[in-house]
This record gives C-alpha cells, structure tokens and sequence, in this order.
C-alpha cells in the first residue's frame, strides 16, 4: 500500500486540531501568555533604562562631579562660597523636583543661566546654548516663568504665554502640597524631542520658590579636574559630600539592572510554566493519535516524516503564538512602563517614561524563544512517537508502562541537578548569573522530582488506606499514578508557578518588614529637624519646649578613607537604639557605646569584604587613625555605604561639631508640641523641622511603589499556571471519556462521576500546593540571601506570613477544582452507549 | 565714560525685556551677542529708572558705593604698573551691574536678583608684546557679586575691589584689588592722589542732545598703586599709577551716535587730561564729546570738541576687519602730544568687541616721553 501522501498527513493533523480545539487553543494561550510576559518586561526594562540614561544626560549633562547634601540638599550659601572663596567656575547650582500638571507629571529643572556660560555643559537635546543663556529664565519671579522644548510642549498640548495650575510637595518630607500657577514663557527648539520630553527648564530662584526649597539647592554641578577634586574636598563644609557622577551613576545602574535582571528572571519562569504545558499537550496530542499514527507507521509513513508532523504542527502553534505574545508583550510593556520604572531608585527627578523605546532585537528575542521552548518540548513526545513500533503505538497502556521506566532516570537527573543547584548556591562566587543559573537548576529539579514523590506518596496512601478508602476515592487516586505522566507534568506546572508567588511574596514581606523596623530603629523619635545652622542656642531653645523628654544631635559628614570617601553618621545614641544591627556582640557593643569602635552598614562591609575586627583608616582633623570595626547594621539608603561612630570616639578626631541633624522625643504631655517646635524655629533661617511619621510613611510609600512590578507578575505567573493545570487536567480526563463511560455503563451515577474527577483534581490541587510550599521556601531564600544580597548587598529578615502559604494552597485548589469543572460535568452527561459505541 | 561693555549690560536688560517674542536665530547663538549698539543704548524702556537729568550733590565715600534706580553703574580700573627693572605693564578691571527693572528697591531673597553683573580685566605684557583679556558675568543673589558701603566693597565671585576687609565699618582708602584667575592674577594696594574729579557739568555727563541722555561720572584721575603680578608662574612686584572711572546711568547715546574714542592721559608733571570723542555714524566727531583737563590742585578746565583736534597716524586691523587707530596726534591749548599705543593688540575680543590699552604720551617735537594713560576705541 502507498504510503498516505504528505497533504494527508497534514490534513489529519488539521483534523485533530479541529477536533480538540480546548487542548489546541490552550496551549496556544500558554505559549502567548509566556512570551508576552518576557517581551514585555525585556522592553518595560530596556526602556526604563535608557530613559534613566537619557534623563541623567538631559538634566546633569557632560558634569564630573556634584556637591550633594543632607535631608534638605546643600545651602545655597555653599556655592556662594564656591564662587567667592574658592574661584571655581566651572560649577552650577541645580534644582530638579517633581510638579504635576493636570495630572501629568513633569520634571522642573532650575538652573542659573549666568552660572552655565561658565560652566559650558552639554545637556541632551540642546546642540546650541540655547539652554544657556535664555532670556525668559532671568526675569522677575512673579508669574513663575518656565520654557520647554518645542516638541515637550507640543506633547504636553501647552502653548507659550499658557499659564498653568502646577501642584508641587507631593511625597516630600517636610513640605505640604501646594497649587500655584507657572507660565509657560516661551518655547525653543530641541535637537532630541525625547531628550526634552516632559521637562520644564526655569530660572533657579523660579524653581526654589515652586518646589518650596528657600535657601537650598539640591546639588552643586562642577567639571573638575584631579586637583581641583582635592582642593573642593578639603574646603567641603559639614554634611556635604562630593560624588563622582559617573561612580554613582554606575551604581544606580547597578541597582536599577539587577532589579530588571530580577525581574526578568520572574518572566522566565512564566515561560517554563509554558513549556511544561506544551510539553504536555504535544504528548497528548500523540497519544490521542496513537491509533492514527500506528497506521500512518504501518501504511509506510517513515519515523523522520511522524517526527517532522509532531514538530511542523508545534511549529505550526509556536510561531503564531510567539507572534501574537510579542505583540501582547508590546502593548504589555507599555503598561508596565510606570511600574518598572517606578523601581528605579528615586532621583529627584520624574524618569521621562512616556517614550517606550521598540528594540527590535527584544522582540525577536522574546519570539526566538516562544518558538525554540515549543520546539524543544515537543521535540521529546515527537520522538518518542517514532520510537516504538506500529504496532505498541496501539497500546496505550505499554506507552504509560514504558514511561513509567522512564520515571528513576527523571528523578535521579531531578535530583543530581537539585545537588549541582545547591553547590552552585553555596559557592562563594558573587555573580548574579550563578545565582540564577543555581535557582533555575533547583526549579527544573524540582520538576523533574515531583512525579517520583507524588507516585511514591500515592503508593503509601494505597497501602496504608487501601482498605478503608471507597472505591471512588481509590480510583482516583490510581487514576492520579496511572496517568503520572501526564499529571506529573500538570501537577509540577502548578508546583513552579505557586512557588514563584510563595518565593517572591515571601522576599517582599520580608524586606519589607525589614525596612519598617529600620525605619523604627533609624528614625526612633518624633520630631527631626535638619539644616545647616543648629546651634547650641537653638539646641537649648528646642529642649526649653515642653513635651519634649529629649534631644538627640546627628552629625552627617562625609570622609576620605582607605577604602574612599564615605559617609559618617555620628551620634550619641548607644548603638542598640539607633542602629539596626545585624551583627555585634555585648562587648563590642558596649565598645562602641564606648567610643572604642566604629560600625560599618551592610552595603559597605558587603562592598569592600570587610569583616569585624578589621581596621578602617579614616583621614581625621589630626592626620589619618585607624578605626576598629565592632559590628554591621542594616542600611536600606539607597547609599554606597555609611561608618557609624559614637559622638565621644568623634570629638577626639574631629573639630566640626555642629550637628546637621536633631531629633526630638516626646514624652506625650504636650499635643501642640510640633507647632511649638516650628514656632521656635521660624527665628532661624534654613531649618526645618517634620515629624518622623512623615519619613516612614513616604519611605514605605516609595517601597510599595517599587515592588508594585512583582505583584503584577505574581498575578501574570498564577494566569498562566492557571492555564497550564487546566489544560494538562482536562487532557487527562478528556481522554479517559471512555472509562468514565464505562463506569457510568457499570452503574455508577453522572454525581458519582463528577465527584470522582473532582476528588481527583482536588488531590493533584493539594500536591501542587504542598509541593509548591519547600519550592516556594528554598526559591525565597535564594532571593533573600542570593540575589538580593549579590544584587544590592542588602540582607533581610526572613518573615514567613503563613497568609502566603495558606493562600498557595487555596490557590492550587481552586485552579485544580475549576479545571476539573469542564471535564467533569462533560464526562457525568456522556452517553455511555455512544462514548462506547466508539470502540 | 561710556564704555563699551556698557553696552552689553543695556542688551542684558534689553533681552531681558523682550523675552516675551524671542528671536529664535538669537537665541541659538544666545552666547553671542551681535545687536545694534544704537538701538541698546538708545534708551530702550527708561520706565521705572531714575534718570540723569540734572546736576546733582556728590558726596564721599557715599557716592563710591551703588545707586539703586539707575540702569547701569561701574567701576572702571585702568593703570600703568612698573617692576623695579622697568618692565612695563598695563591692566584692566572693571565691575559692571545691570538693574533689570527700575523699581528693584525691595528686597530680593534668595537666588532672586535685582542685578546682573559682569566684570572685564585685562593684563598688558609690555616686553613681550601680550594682552589677555578676561570677562565674567554672575547674577547679585546669593552674595556672588555686589556692592556696599561699610566695609566699601565691590565684587564678583572672587575678584574684588574693597577697603580693608578687617575693618567692618571702613570706606577709607587704601583699597584692595584682587584678581585671581587661572591666566593671571593681579593684587594692588591703591591710594588715590587726588580729590574725586566730577566730571561734564558738575558730574552730570551729558551724551547726546535729549535731557537724561547722561550720566553721573566723577573720577579719581590718580592711584598710587602698588602690588604684584602672577603672570605664567612668575611673580613681579610692581608699582604705578592708576585712574578710576565711576558712573551711573539709565539711556545716553542718541539714534546718530555710533561708537567712541576715549582718553585718560597722566602727564608726568602732575596733570592729567580726559576725553571723549563720540562719533556718528559717518565716523565723525559728535558736538557732544566732551573732556577735562586736571591741574596738579585738581582743578578742571572743561574741553569741548572745538577746543581739540585729534589726527589718526596709524592704525591696527582687527580679526574681525575693523580698523582701531593705534598712534594718534593730540592738539589741545597749543600743545601737540603723539598717543602710542605700547602694544597694537590690546584688543578686548570679548561677549562686546573692543580696544583698550596701554598708551605713552610722546613730544611732537623730539618724542620726549611726557607720561602715560589708557585709550578706548569702540566701533560699531
């Protein structure tokens, strides 16, 4: 006989697809949902970046290096003193905040027009000096003029001569939001409209006075050479700090990428969620042609030509949905646009994130990869449809026996690759990558685990209950085993995608409640009040008010040491109420407590591997001393770094003593006591007081702002889980149509059917979300003490909110039970007679 | 007199004005300034400035230290220095502010500036035939440039011209020059010779026909001056003689006036002379140019244009193509000086292009050197 031509292969193919359009159009689903999800957190990301890059360029330009200060910035006087004492000219006051415009938020960029001629920097979108020296940005104060680029404007649907409704303090600390009005004085043209797009250029006294900022800029902008880095670093008054932009620049950079990297990582897992889907509807898309393709094979059709109709039907699939999920994955990564970029450390400056930059290589990538993870995983059920002869292709029940001699090789590789995942995990290397090469080890691991444990687990519940169970709850669980390795897939899909919500809801409530008590423990009292003239009279004065128990004084300073310049925080506090410790024991505590020892924060220990009983050289007022290193805190600033020093070890070194910080304690008799404070302080210029509610509020409002991202993966994660345990269970009963006809043929009834497939799909419901909770636990400790910590150099409590683990197991039951529903109720309203009839 | 960069000062305020319809082809150059002289010191919007229009009381050292009202004001620094082996150099530094309205009376706070400043020196290397010529420019607030009274200060960023800064309540001389830059640095102790001469009528300067086209302008016409160069890391310790210009105004040149040619000449025998010759536009002497004429008790003879005659001998080209006279005859009561300049390119080639430098003063008859001074050419 003639073997069938290759139309009739493809045409039975069609056939089939037709024929089982839920399998088909789930798996289609999985492999967009997966795609998308990689496509548009690729571009969300390469975008957000660029965007910082481009935003660092518009408004500091071609600097070197910025004078940046405390809570409140840098006193304008200092660059008075810049100007005057020290002659340096190539220098420029700044001041950059956040102002919204019906709704729209715009950066507002002050600059000094006269202080920029000498200052010559190159700022993007500006080709000429057109930004230099614009006439608008020296007139009078009045009306508040501001100019945009002609383009921004166009954007922004403003005209010159519009006066606009600008509200302005929102999420500051110690300013309260206000409304004024600004007028768009004039517009010029721009060489790069992206470059421009949504800021507003003004004059800096403008800019003080829309920001609320009297008698403080936010940075001091120089180009410097080597020589004159020194000359500024010795004259530097109390408090400010010299930063090298492209050092801290790199750094942001740092942060920011590993967060994406983070993020990435997320969608990644998503897509394995997706392969294990496909893997599993090509299997069954064999399997239910089993008979068919027995023919073909018996008819002459050649192994190579099965294989090659498996795989060109997954291709088939794969390239539609790859295509379809970079197009989601497009309009996704525009509406992820806010949240990624919300996770970029705070700037003082709105990120121009209205422009989605397309890279052409992410979307090919993300569609490279939708189709090679189809490919890959039909690629072994299509073998092993040629494997076998004609004539056991028939035999389903020797397929699922040889399978089940497949199972020892599964584990052991399963467990081998948990092994080399651990070992990688323990390794002292502190690269980001190991780290995720170690925890995509373990997850694929795990995977390949589940099916030996759930059958292992099966066999003793068969064993312990055979005989009390009923006949239906046996049944099912000899369904469950029988069918391993179809519901091992499904249940292993589950497993991964619940874990990554237990992992990562397990990271966030950890770090998060890590920062509250941070927080508490570095911001303890009620009142701060920072500038840069607290004097002893004023420090009498405030501790005269009444209500107030005590006064404590911060000294923030910068300092050059053997391992660079950074930042000290000197105060009386003993160490234990001001500091989160992670490290230190009683004696070198009461060191420290001492003034015999200095603490270092995690971040710098981390950094530099510095351990506790090393020295630390700081350059002091009397030459260079060596400091012992006692203990580590945590430090969730998003610094380099930060020494800790008892104010008794700072007055032997240092002459600088006026602190830049005060905080208040109440003792809770006077309820007026913060209007008293800031009546007190309205006779001092350049000090301003607010209550450390405020701080903890807005860190912890930047904080959820910043992992808002990781709940909308959780949720994209849980879909396509979702997605997968309905399409692998409604393969599995589906398929066993017959059975249950024959059941309901032997007397059992359509309830008795419905209960059994539902008992059945509640059971694997339970193992995914069992097996979820180790996964879920191992994959948080990898993020805690691997990722993050190789990322950021931060460590955290670890909090385990049984909420996550009782919501993953609600989780896995509901998905199970409602991929049950279908096939149930489909199965209890079968006619037996014609589901027989078939046979 | 009216100096160049007056001129720059008037456009500063003239942009500023008219912010509200830029020129976009101005704006892309906004570094470089190329308007119509006449139409910036034509007395653009004198609204809301004082303007000078009568004579009026000077009084010391009040007078020294700023009028609020006015559009513009400077100080104006030229001298002659020597070293001990009779190396010769001359310099330049001046200290300009533009109000950018006339009501600036209240009080600015903050980065809010009622002021713009901007400061000129140069440096002449006589020997070796080298002229630099420095411009900066800052806003008043916070503290960058100013002046006061008490102690008598006048500054921006670092270079200053103030009395004895440890006495806080001091106008008195001497007073203190002190620039410093990466190209030079210039240090002088001044101490003025002679009373304050008021120039024009009584101080009141007139420029061109309509009233308050003037100034207020007196000068203090010699400075002991003592102090020491820095000059490609060496250091010379010089002593001389120095000549500052005060004035103070809101318009001056009227619409057929076109740039000028300015002299401040110390005889060696005590006396000195100043004069302007404005031109109009056809390069002639306008009938507005005026001068002063200072015996050795301060004395003054006005000079008017008929009284002098000036002849051009020889002349230098600029890069830019403009011709600046170089060696000039003077004729003045029956006597006839030759102007040299010590160097021919004492070019100011700054935001407002100009000449000024260092002259001798020569005998007509056996080139007998009589003394020495600055010259300023402005053409437009």
């Amino acid at each position: 006989m003639a073997s069938p031509g290759k139309r009739l292969l493809n045409l039975s193919a069609w056939r089939y697809a037709r024929q089982h359009p839920w399998q088909s159009w789930l798996s289609f689903l999985g492999i967009v949902l997966g795609v998308m999800m990689v496509v548009a957190i690729d571009l969300a990301s390469s975008s957000a970046d660029r965007a910082f890059a481009l935003a660092v360029e518009s408004v500091n330009g071609s600097i070197t290096h910025q004078i940046i200060g405390g809570d409140d910035g840098v006193p304008e006087s200092t660059y008075t003193g810049l100007r005057t004492e020290l002659g340096l000219r190539q220098s420029a006051p700044s001041i950059t905040g956040t102002i919204s415009i019906n709704d729209k938020e715009f950066t507002l960029l002050g600059q000094d027009s006269i202080s920029e001629l000498s200052l010559q920097r190159q700022r993007a979108g500006f080709t000429s000096s057109a930004l230099l020296f614009n006439p608008a940005l020296l007139r009078a104060t009045e009306t508040n003029p501001v100019l945009m680029s002609q383009s921004a404007a166009a954007l922004a649907g403003f005209a010159a001569g519009d006066l606009l409704r600008a509200t302005t303090g929102a999420n500051r600390v110690g300013v309260t939001p206000s409304t004024l009005t600004i007028e768009l004085a004039t517009t010029i043209p721009s060489s790069d409209p992206i470059a421009t797009e949504g800021i507003l250029y003004t004059d800096i006294a403008v800019a003080q006075n829309i920001l609320q900022k009297a008698g403080f800029i936010d940075s001091i902008d120089l180009i410097l050479d080597k020589q004159q880095v020194e000359t500024v670093e010795a004259w530097l008054p109390v408090g400010l700090s010299l930063v090298d932009v492209d050092i801290r620049n790199d750094t942001l950079n740092q942060m920011t990428s590993a967060f994406h990297v983070n993020l990435l990582a997320m969608s990644l897992l998503s897509l394995l969620v997706a392969a294990l889907l496909i893997y599993n509807t090509v299997t069954l898309s064999v399997l239910r042609r089993e008979k068919t393709l027995g023919i073909f094979r018996a008819q002459g059709v050649s192994r190579t030509q099965i294989f090659k109709l498996i795989l060109s039907e997954a291709a088939i699939y794969g390239t539609l949905a790859s295509a379809l999920g970079v197009l989601l994955g497009y309009w996704l990564g525009i509406a992820l646009l806010d949240l990624v970029t919300a996770a970029i450390p705070d700037l003082n400056y709105r990120l121009n994130v209205t422009s989605f930059l397309v890279e052409p290589a992410a979307l090919l990538l993300g569609f490279l990869l939708g189709l090679g993870i189809t490919l890959a995983s039909a690629a072994v059920p299509a073998w092993r449809a040629t494997l076998a002869q004609p004539i056991t292709l028939q035999q389903r029940a020797a397929h699922n026996y040889e399978w089940r001699h497949y199972l020892p090789v599964l584990s052991y590789a399963g467990l081998a690759m948990l092994i080399l995942g651990f070992v990688l995990l323990q390794s002292n290397s502190d690269g980001l990558i190991s780290g995720f090469i170690a925890l995509t080890l373990i997850i694929f691991g795990f995977c390949f685990v589940v099916p030996v444990v759930m059958s292992c687990t099966l066999k003793i519940l068969l064993r312990l209950f055979s005989n009390s169970l009923k006949l239906p709850a046996r049944m099912a669980l000899r369904n469950i085993h029988n069918g391993l390795n179809r519901t091992g897939m499904a249940v292993a899909a589950l497993t991964v995608a619940i874990s990554v919500t237990i992992g990562v809801g397990i990271m966030v409530d950890s770090f998060r409640n890590t920062v509250v008590i941070w927080l508490d423990q570095s911001f303890a009292g009620d009142i701060e009040i920072t500038g840069a003239n607290l004097t002893t009279d004023l420090q009498i004065k405030i501790g005269n008010i009444p209500g107030i128990s005590d006064v404590s004084a911060t000294i923030n300073t910068s300092v050059e040491s053997s391992i660079g310049q950074v930042r000290l925080n000197v105060s009386d506090y003993d160490a234990d109420q001001r500091y989160y410790l992670k490290q230190i024991n009683t004696d070198d505590l009461a060191r420290f407590n001492n003034g015999e020892g200095i603490l270092l924060s995690e971040p710098l220990a981390w950094l530099y591997e510095i351990d506790i009983g090393e020295n630390i050289s700081i350059y002091t007022d009397v030459g260079a001393k060596d400091f012992r290193v006692l203990g580590i805190f945590y430090d969730y600033t998003p610094s380099q770094g930060m020494i800790a020093m008892h104010q008794s070890l700072y007055q032997e070194s240092w002459d600088k003593l006026t602190p830049s910080r005060l905080t208040l304690f109440s003792d809770n008799s006077n309820p007026e006591f913060f209007t008293d404070v800031e009546q007190t302080l309205a006779d001092y210029e350049q000090v301003t007081a607010f209550p450390n509610q405020q701080i903890r509020d807005i860190t912890l409002n930047i904080f959820d702002r910043t992992f808002a991202i990781t709940g909308v993966l959780r949720v994209l994660a849980m879909v396509i889980a979702f997605i997968g345990v309905l399409s692998a269970l409604m393969a599995l009963l589906l398929e066993r149509g017959k059975e249950f006809a024959t059941l309901r043929a032997t007397g059992m009834t359509p309830t008795q059917i419905v209960k059994l497939i539902l008992g059945q799909t509640a059971l694997m419901g339970i193992f995914a979300g069992l097996l979820s909770i180790p996964l879920g636990l191992i994959m948080s400790d990898v993020l805690i003490d691997v990722i993050n910590k190789r990322s950021f150099g931060w460590s955290m409590q670890h909090f385990f909110p049984l909420s996550v683990l009782g919501d993953a197991l609600v989780l896995a039951l509901v998905a199970a039970l409602l991929a049950g529903l279908y096939p149930a109720f489909k199965s209890a309203r079968i006619s037996p007679a014609l589901a027989l009839r078939e046979e | 007199m009216l100096h160049p960069t007056s001129s720059l000062i008037a456009l500063l305020t003239f942009v500023a004005l008219t912010a509200c319809s830029p020129d976009p082809q101005s704006q892309n150059n906004a570094a470089t300034f190329n308007l119509d002289l006449k139409t910036l010191l034509g007395g653009n919007n004198p609204d809301g400035f004082l303007r000078a229009e009568a004579p009026r009381t000077f009084a010391f050292p009040e007078d020294h230290g700023i009028h609020p009202g006015f559009r513009n004001e400077w100080w104006y620094l030229t001298g002659n220095l020597e070293t001990a082996d009779g190396e010769h150099f001359g310099y330049q530094a001046t200290f300009f502010n533009t109000s950018l309205a006339g009501d600036n009376q209240t009080s600015a706070t903050g980065w809010q500036s009622p002021r713009i400043w901007m400061a000129h020196v140069a440096l002449t290397d006589v020997a070796n035939n080298e002229h630099i010529a420095l411009e900066r420019f800052s806003r008043e607030n916070p503290g960058l440039a100013g002046a006061q009274l008490s102690p008598f200060k006048v500054w921006l960023e670092n270079w200053s011209l103030q009395a004895d800064s440890s006495d806080s309540d001091t106008n008195d001389f001497p007073w203190y020059l002190n620039i410093e830059d990466d190209a030079f640095s210039l240090a002088l102790t001044l101490n003025p010779l002679k009373d304050p001469v008021l120039q024009g009528d009584n101080g009141l300067s007139q420029k061109s026909p309509e009233v308050g086209n003037a100034s207020y302008y007196y000068s203090l016409t010699r400075i002991a001056s003592e102090g020491e160069i820095i000059l490609n890391g060496e250091r010379y310790d010089v002593t001389g003689q120095s000549w500052l210009d005060r004035e103070w105004s809101t318009s001056a040149l009227a619409e057929n006036q076109s740039g000028w040619d300015w002299f401040s000449l110390q005889f060696n025998d005590g006396q000195e002379l100043m004069y302007y010759q404005l031109r109009d536009n056809e390069g002639f002497a306008h009938p507005s140019s005026d001068g002063n004429w200072t015996d050795l008790n301060a004395q003054q003879t006005r000079i008017s244009s008929e009284d002098i005659t000036l002849i051009e001998n020889e002349s230098w080209l600029s890069p830019s193509g403009i011709s600046y006279t170089t060696e000039w005859t003077m004729q003045y009561a029956g006597q006839q000086w030759i102007i040299h300049a010590l160097v021919d390119d004492q070019f100011m080639n700054l935001s407002v292009p100009y000449w000024e430098g260092a002259v001798e003063i020569l005998d007509v008859e056996n080139n007998e050197y009589l003394g020495q001074g600055y010259l300023e050419m402005v053409r437009n």
